[in-house]
């Protein structure tokens, strides 16, 4: 493997062209797994712009060992970045990454919020009710209280019946019919009557 | 490829608008791109801008019209009769996929967007095919 060549790639994942960019994207990808170090690197140390183009090689590469620099990347004030990281976490074992998600759960940006919300529900473990119940009663986006709504309906807990119920008269109508919704299928599953 | 095409977003959501510009400016390096927050005199708007949107993508929740009434008021001018429009919804239910697909849109993408799909759900449109894509799986 020619390293020059490699770093030179690297590089132009970065560059304000988003052909050039996108062939070296390419390139990296079928290279394989000895990338994975350098492009690590380059999320952790490279331009803004750079940081989520090789977040974005790495996603693409599906390989665990990029579970942990994902993981980083959710902290990373770079929007970009964050939304890359959230959707190559979906690739993985999503039961290990509960502490992690909920961890970053209130401190993302409120659109990466909504991504971390529907791993949450696909991973189907009750320890993220209490979490998305109190972001469920602070966020302003409407998108993010259906979002909420629908993953705790799928987790199924009645316990958050109540906290459900103060949004069928949410200001927007969609929320509305979501918790509605919810509250019939979590009813009928208190009086027994869902498996 | 996809900065040969403009492009039309209608959204009351500020947190999609966001991920839209986001994804459109720097993955797909799309330059035009107009939103529009409401949908208050739409057609006014849509035939004031600078250049014919090939592609336009209608959320169906909003105010004071609706994605469906937005798409009728398109579809009744000869020079947006033809125009790919996408539906936008964060609902999965079922009747409303029926409903969008029996309405005369193009196809339909679900919301939150994603980063990874939403290009190439796009570029599919583009090639001339009819998506269906309301949830990540």
């Amino acid at each position: 493997m020619n390293a020059n060549l490699m770093s030179e790639l690297i590089a132009q994942l970065g560059h304000s062209d988003p052909m050039v960019s996108k062939q070296a994207n390419t390139a990296l990808v079928e290279m394989g797994a000895t990338v994975i170090k350098p492009l690590i690197n380059a999320i952790l140390e490279g331009s803004e712009n750079l940081r989520w183009q090789a977040a974005n090689v790495l996603f693409q590469l599906n390989d665990p060992c990029c579970i942990e620099p994902m993981l980083e990347a959710l902290k990373s004030p770079n929007l970009m970045l964050e939304h890359i990281a959230v959707e190559a976490l979906q690739q993985f074992d999503l039961s290990a990454l509960v502490p992690a998600l909920i961890q970053a759960l209130p401190n993302s940006h409120c659109s990466v919020q909504a991504r971390i919300v529907t791993l949450l529900e696909s991973a189907g473990d009750q320890q993220a009710v209490e979490p998305l119940v109190k972001l469920l009663e602070t966020t302003d986006s409407s998108l993010l209280r259906l979002s909420i709504i629908q993953a705790l309906g799928t987790l199924g807990s009645v316990q958050v019946m109540d906290a459900i119920k103060a949004f069928l008269d949410d200001e927007d109508t969609h929320v509305q019919k979501r918790a509605r919704c919810v509250m019939e299928f979590l009813e009928k599953k208190s009086q027994g009557n869902l498996s | 490829m996809f900065n040969d095409y403009a492009y039309l977003y209608v959204e009351d959501d500020h947190l999609s608008r966001e991920i839209m510009q986001m994804i459109m400016q720097n993955v797909m390096g799309v330059e035009r791109l107009t939103i529009l927050e409401d949908s208050q005199n739409f057609m006014a708007r849509v035939q004031a801008l600078p250049y014919q949107p090939d592609i336009i993508l209608l959320d169906i929740h909003m105010k004071p019209f609706s994605g469906f009434e937005m798409l009728d008021m398109l579809r009744e001018t000869s020079r947006f009769k033809n125009t790919t429009v996408i539906a936008l919804t964060a609902s999965v239910m079922n009747e409303e996929v029926e409903k969008l697909k029996h309405s005369g849109f193009n196809g339909a993408i679900g919301k939150p967007l994603s980063i990874r799909t939403f290009p190439e759900i796009i570029g599919r449109i583009i090639q001339g095919e009819a998506v269906w894509h309301v949830a990540d799986s």
